[in-house]
């Protein structure tokens, strides 16, 4: 097969000043090579019927003229974007004397790829090794020598900001133009999967190629895809051929990755052969850093010191202010019932009670959640956060889930409602569905409020104890529910990802503000509508039509679940109270103190030790509080909030009658 | 190279980092990066989005998630798990 590159042939050589052609990524320093070679003798416009700036000067050396184009900056030569289809067109039609590849030395791959494409196009290439400087600072070391001898091209070593390396780049350009140095590019091949297709499209192509187009590049580009080489050949073949080379690009679509690889390979071989990267002493501070965070064991150790710190700090500065708050709501609902005491007791007690009593206690968890939010805001801007969701995949992954699921789980232990919303965060649907569903397993804080309440009472000084078996019995059903639901009811899709981790970096103080700011007033926008609404409409219902609770229509339900209740040797009143806790966790304690007066005597008589087990398993598991239930409505839709109510609801009451029968067969 | 790597990316039981797959093809973090970008081009992988499709008209959008941080992630599309279960098949 015939290389792809043409021979230079332009008789006029002789007579005009050689052109130079400045290609390379934007930002690799070609517009300063451009204006230090050319000075004032420059003149922009526009490349001929495009937008795009162009930019043509002169420059003369030893004597000798040169014309200089500056083309605009691309990554590579694929038809993708105006600007690439502007500078390959120009080296395809104009074909300059002379390319000179403008790289960045510090990041030699990422320009490598466009020499690579710029090696196959007629034009001679000179390598313009620029930002040596900015290399050199990295502890990057590039032998220019080596790079020359494995590309087989003249490499300049250059840094245009310190205007070193200026001379000797036309300097080589002169004496490439005179023939005087050796071209040898030594260009990538394709891989031998696709090479025999390569050669059939080429045959098929060969004699229709118009010019001033190579047979073999335009046989190439139309195995990688490129469109505008597709419509050139489909308009220039007979229909016959056409359909042939159709055909063969159609069965061979992954062409591309054997092309595009064999060139990373060939970009491999280069950065091998003549870069000496920085060695371990001498890595970044995101490198050191990664070395022990990202560490399966060490990783593991600081994350746990890490979240020990996040609970720590937001319970020891956001209880205190919790339990003021709580004393400022009280307060107002007293004032609220004093200033309504000309009205009817219903409505200044439904206002109290109901409305102050029920919103006003989920505002005063916002101490807390506005510490946890500053806390994960930080975590978040220094790169930290990723590398949570990095440690903590392993352990999600047998659920189905990735590291990123991990995120708004930890939001739920302080409220699950954030943690819901959390799973915007999660970029596929299924995995974002199961972190949903399985969220509510997650104790928030009003449920260990209630858990903290009653245990006590049950267990005495075993309280404790039995407290953290709760909390560890919920964390290990969630994850066994998480890999149940995986592998039975949400199998499907492989959740394999890369992660670019980001540089650590200080945060930013508006950055974070701004985020506490907006989840503040997030949940404060719910706490004052759903939350509302419906500790209204519960406390009316707890209320009428007597006044007195034991008679009221929460009351009657509650008796009608009696039987269920009976499963797990609780009383009525024990059901109720369980289910006021739909409106807000909080409530079970509530009714408790209506229902039975002086809860905390009369609770230890009603019950056995295998039914307060029970109950304060089912307090654990059961459906969430209705700001939740009404977030995941509205984050999944109501077809799945309904599988979620009616799984965490035979889940609970599942584990409570376990509990209790086991208990009562072992004679507790 | 990006057989292989594409082949990596499917197989992986759990998340890499480019440094990782790096060590793996015995190349540099920033091709890899540059490799991962070619594919996500040609539809073998996908990059992710700053939020996922619920985030549509969230108030809270601009703020949420990896966005700050600068975290990019990509995960195997369809057409590139295809690509990668043949690999798996026939190593090449």
């Amino acid at each position: 097969m015939a290389s792809p590159l043409a021979n230079p042939s332009p008789e006029e050589s002789s007579t005009k000043p050689a052109v130079i052609a400045l290609a390379g990524q934007p930002n690799v320093g070609k517009s300063t090579i451009f204006n230090m070679l050319t000075g004032l003798n420059q003149h922009v416009g526009n490349w001929p019927g495009k937008t795009v700036e162009q930019k043509t000067g002169t420059c003369t050396y030893d004597g000798q003229k040169f014309t200089l184009v500056d083309l605009p900056g691309t990554y590579s030569l694929t038809a993708n974007s105006e600007e690439e289809r502007i500078a390959r067109d120009y080296i395809i039609h104009e074909r300059p004397d002379i390319v000179v590849a403008v790289v960045d030395a510090a990041i030699l791959e990422r320009s490598l790829y466009l020499v690579a494409e710029l090696l196959l196009l007629p034009s001679p290439v000179v390598l313009a090794l620029n930002m040596m400087d900015v290399a050199e600072q990295e502890g990057i070391k590039i032998e220019p020598q080596v790079l020359e001898a494995a590309l087989g091209i003249p490499v300049v070593p250059m840094s245009a900001a310190r205007g070193t390396g200026i001379q000797e780049l036309i300097a080589t350009v002169e004496s490439l133009s005179a023939e005087e140095i050796s071209y040898q590019p030594k260009r990538p091949v394709i891989l031998p999967g696709h090479q025999v297709i390569l050669e059939k499209i080429h045959a098929l192509i060969e004699d229709s190629v118009p010019a001033p187009y190579q047979p073999a590049w335009v046989a190439l580009k139309l195995l990688e895809g490129d469109d505008e080489m597709r419509a050139l050949m489909q308009d220039a073949l007979p229909e016959a051929t056409w359909k042939q080379v159709h055909g063969l690009l159609y069965q061979h679509e992954d062409a591309i990755l054997d092309i595009a690889g064999a060139r990373y390979q060939w970009i491999g071989r280069m950065i091998r052969a003549a870069v000496v990267r920085p060695k371990i002493g001498q890595m970044g501070m995101t490198a050191r850093l990664d070395n022990v965070l990202t560490h399966p064991v060490w990783g593991t150790v600081a994350l746990l010191a890490v979240l020990g710190a996040v609970f720590w700090l937001t319970y020891t500065l956001g209880s205190p202010l919790q339990a003021w708050m709580g004393g400022l709501v009280e307060g107002l609902a007293e004032g609220v019932r004093n200033a309504l005491s000309s009205t009817p007791p219903w409505f200044a007690n439904l206002w109290a009670d109901g409305i102050i009593g029920g919103a006003g206690m989920v505002v005063t968890f916002l101490p807390i959640l506005v510490i946890f939010f500053a806390v994960l805001a930080i975590l978040e801007d220094t790169g930290y956060m990723a590398r949570i969701a990095y440690l903590t995949d392993q352990v999600m992954h047998t659920m189905g889930l990735h590291g990123k699921s991990f995120i708004p789980l930890l939001l739920g232990f302080g409220c699950n409602v954030p943690a819901i919303l959390g799973t915007r965060i999660i970029e596929t649907q299924r995995a974002r569905l199961l972190t949903v569903l399985l969220a509510p397993l997650v104790p928030c804080t009003a449920r260990m409020a209630v858990i903290m309440v009653l245990t006590p009472l049950f267990f005495g000084d075993k309280a404790g104890l039995v407290a953290w078996g709760l909390v560890a019995a919920a964390l290990v059903i969630l994850a066994l529910l998480g890999i149940l639901l995986h592998r039975v009811i949400l199998k499907g899709e492989q959740v394999a990802f890369i992660m670019e981790l980001p540089l650590y970096h200080l945060p930013n103080l508006r950055t974070i503000g701004l985020y506490v700011w907006h989840n503040t007033l997030a949940f404060l926008q719910k706490a004052g509508t759903i939350i509302l609404g419906v500790s209204a409409v519960i406390w009316l219902l707890s209320y009428f039509p007597t006044g007195v609770a034991t008679e009221s229509y929460l009351t009657l339900f509650g008796h009608w679940l009696e039987p269920i209740g009976l499963w797990m040797g609780l009383p009525w009143q024990m059901v109720t109270a369980l289910l006021t806790s739909f409106i807000a966790k909080e409530n079970t304690i509530a009714t408790l103190s209506i229902l039975y007066g002086d809860f905390e005597t009369a609770l230890p008589a009603a019950l056995t030790p295998s039914a307060a087990l029970a109950f304060l398993v089912v307090q654990m598991l059961f459906i969430p509080c209705v700001a939740t239930v009404a977030t995941i409505k509205q984050e999944v839709g109501n077809r799945w909030t309904l599988v979620n109510l009616l799984l965490l609801l035979g889940l609970s009451l599942s584990a409570g009658v376990l509990v209790y029968q086991v208990g009562t067969l072992l004679g507790f | 190279m990006l057989h292989r790597l594409l082949q990596q990316i499917a197989e992986g039981a759990h998340p890499q980092t480019t440094a990782a797959l790096a060590d793996t093809l015995g190349t540099t973090p920033e091709l890899v990066l540059q490799m991962i970008e070619q594919l996500a081009r040609q539809g073998y992988l996908s990059a992710s989005t700053q939020c996922a499709d619920g985030c549509e008209g969230c108030s809270l959008k601009a703020l949420c998630g990896v966005k700050n941080s600068g975290t990019r992630l990509w995960t195997v599309t369809e057409k590139g798990r295809q690509v990668g279960e043949i690999l798996c098949d026939f190593p090449t």
